[in-house]
C-alpha cells in the first residue's frame, strides 16, 4: 500500500474527526453514501482489473522502442501517444516499462509524448477507474478535450531539447536493473 | 481548504440542508445492480483477450494474467473504499455554493487553476481522484475544472513525480516533461468547457 494511501486514509480520519464535533448526525449518511457507491464497483472493479491484465499483455514491448527513434518526428509522436494510451497498470508496471523502451533507443521528446499520453489518456486507467466511476460521458467529454495533448506537449519538449536548453538527459538513464529494484518496494501511487 | 470551506458556510446557512440533496440525486440512475451492461462489456473485453492471449502466447500466459489481477484487484478494494469514504466526508461536509463559487460554471480561469493546483499536489492513486472528482461534480462543480483537477492529478502530480519518474528517469527528463505538461490541465479544462457548451448533449448526467 503507497503512501499516498496513508495520507489520504488519515486525512479522513481527521476530516471525520471533524464532522463529529461539528455535526455527529451527519455521519451516518457518510457511511451510507460510501456504501452505497462501493456496493457496483465489487463486481465491476475486478472484471475490469482482469480484462486490462489479459490487454496489457498483449503489447509487444520489444518493437516499441524501434518505432519511437529520436528521427521519427510526427510520426514518431503519434505513434508515441497511441502506445502510451495502450501501456498497462498503475505506475508499478508502466515506468519499469518506460525505462526498456527509453534504453532501447527511443528519442527523449517521444518518450516525453509516451509517458504524457500514458498519463493523461491511459486506457487502464479508463476502464478500471473512470469509467465505473464516473461513466460514459464524462469519460467522452475528457478524452475529446485532450486527445491531442500529448503529441502537443511531446512537440514543446522536442522544441526545447532543440533550442538547446537541456542536455542530453539520458546521461541519466540508470543503465542497471539495481534502479529498478531499489524502486520498486516503493509500490504505487 | 474543506476546513475554510465550512467556516465560510456556517453563518448564512444551516448546512445540513445544503449537502444533502446533491448526494441523493447523484448517484441514483447512473448504478443498476451488480450485474450491469459495462460489467458484461468488461467480462466479453477479457474474454476475447484471454482467447487472443492464448493463441499468440499459451494458456500459461493467460493464468499468469489471470492470478496477478486477482491479488491486484484484491489489493485495490480497500483503497478504493478509502477513496469513496474521503469522497463522501468531502461531500457531506463541502456546501454547494461553496465548491459551485470556486469551481464552478463561472469560476473562469481562476477555476481552472485553482482544479490545476488542488490536483497536482494531491496525494494517492486513482482510488482517491476519480470518487473526489465525482463528488465535487455532484456538489456543483464545472466539469471544465475536474477536467483539470484530473489532468493535473495525472500529468504534473508532484506524487508520482516524486516517487517514480524522478527514480526511474533521471531528474532532468522528469523537469523536462514536467514544465511542457504544465498547461495541458488548462487546456483541457477550457476545451472541455467549450465541448459542453457546443455540444449540451454530451454534458455528463452527473450531479
Amino acid at each position: 500500500m503507497s503512501l499516498g494511501f496513508y495520507i489520504l486514509a488519515a486525512f479522513s480520519l481527521v476530516l471525520l474527526a471533524v464532522l463529529a464535533q461539528r455535526s455527529p448526525g451527519k455521519i451516518p449518511e457518510v457511511f451510507r453514501a460510501s456504501g452505497r457507491q462501493i456496493r457496483p464497483l465489487l463486481i465491476r472493479l475486478p472484471v475490469a482489473v482482469i480484462a486490462a491484465g489479459l490487454l496489457g499483455a498483449l503489447l509487444p514491448s520489444s518493437l516499441i522502442a524501434e518505432l519511437l527513434g529520436r528521427d521519427t518526428g510526427l510520426i514518431g509522436m503519434a505513434t508515441a501517444t497511441a502506445i502510451g494510451a495502450l501501456l498497462p497498470g498503475g505506475p508499478f508496471v508502466s515506468f519499469p516499462l518506460a525505462l526498456l523502451v527509453w534504453q532501447g533507443g527511443a528519442g527523449e521528446a517521444q518518450m516525453v509524448a509516451l509517458l504524457t499520453s500514458w498519463s493523461i489518456l491511459g486506457l487502464h486507467r479508463v476502464m478500471v477507474y473512470e469509467l465505473p466511476i464516473l461513466g460514459g460521458r464524462f469519460v467522452a467529454t475528457r478524452l475529446l478535450a485532450s486527445w491531442y495533448l500529448p503529441p502537443l506537449v511531446g512537440l514543446l519538449a522536442l522544441l526545447v531539447i532543440l533550442s538547446g536548453a537541456v542536455g542530453d538527459s539520458r546521461d541519466h538513464i540508470p543503465d542497471s536493473p539495481a534502479m529498478t529494484e531499489e524502486a520498486q518496494p516503493e509500490s504505487s501511487s | 481548504m474543506n476546513k475554510q470551506a465550512e467556516d465560510t458556510s456556517q453563518p448564512p446557512t444551516p448546512a445540513e440542508n445544503n449537502a444533502d440533496p446533491p448526494e441523493d440525486d447523484g448517484n441514483k440512475g447512473k448504478q443498476g445492480g451488480l450485474f450491469d451492461k459495462m460489467t458484461i462489456f468488461f467480462a466479453a473485453l477479457g474474454l476475447i483477450a484471454a482467447l487472443a492471449l492464448t493463441t499468440q502466447r499459451g494458456s500459461d500466459v493467460v493464468v499468469e494474467s489471470l492470478t496477478d489481477s486477482v491479488f491486484l484487484a484484491i489489493g485495490l478494494l480497500p483503497q478504493i473504499a478509502v477513496g469513496l469514504f474521503l469522497a463522501s466526508l468531502v461531500s457531506v461536509m463541502v456546501p454547494k455554493d461553496t465548491v459551485g463559487k470556486w469551481l464552478g460554471q463561472n469560476s473562469g480561469l481562476k477555476g481552472l487553476i485553482g482544479a490545476t493546483i488542488i490536483g497536482a499536489i494531491m496525494p494517492g492513486g486513482p482510488f482517491a481522484s476519480f470518487p473526489l472528482a465525482l463528488a465535487f461534480i455532484a456538489a456543483g462543480a464545472d466539469i471544465g475544472c475536474m477536467i483539470a483537477f484530473l489532468l493535473a492529478w495525472a500529468t504534473i502530480g508532484l506524487n508520482r513525480l516524486l516517487v517514480w519518474e524522478a527514480p526511474f528517469m533521471g531528474f532532468d527528463f522528469s523537469m523536462l516533461r514536467f514544465f511542457c505538461s504544465l498547461p495541458a490541465p488548462i487546456i483541457a479544462g477550457f476545451a472541455a468547457r467549450w465541448l459542453v457548451r457546443r455540444f449540451p448533449s454530451i454534458r455528463p448526467d452527473i450531479g
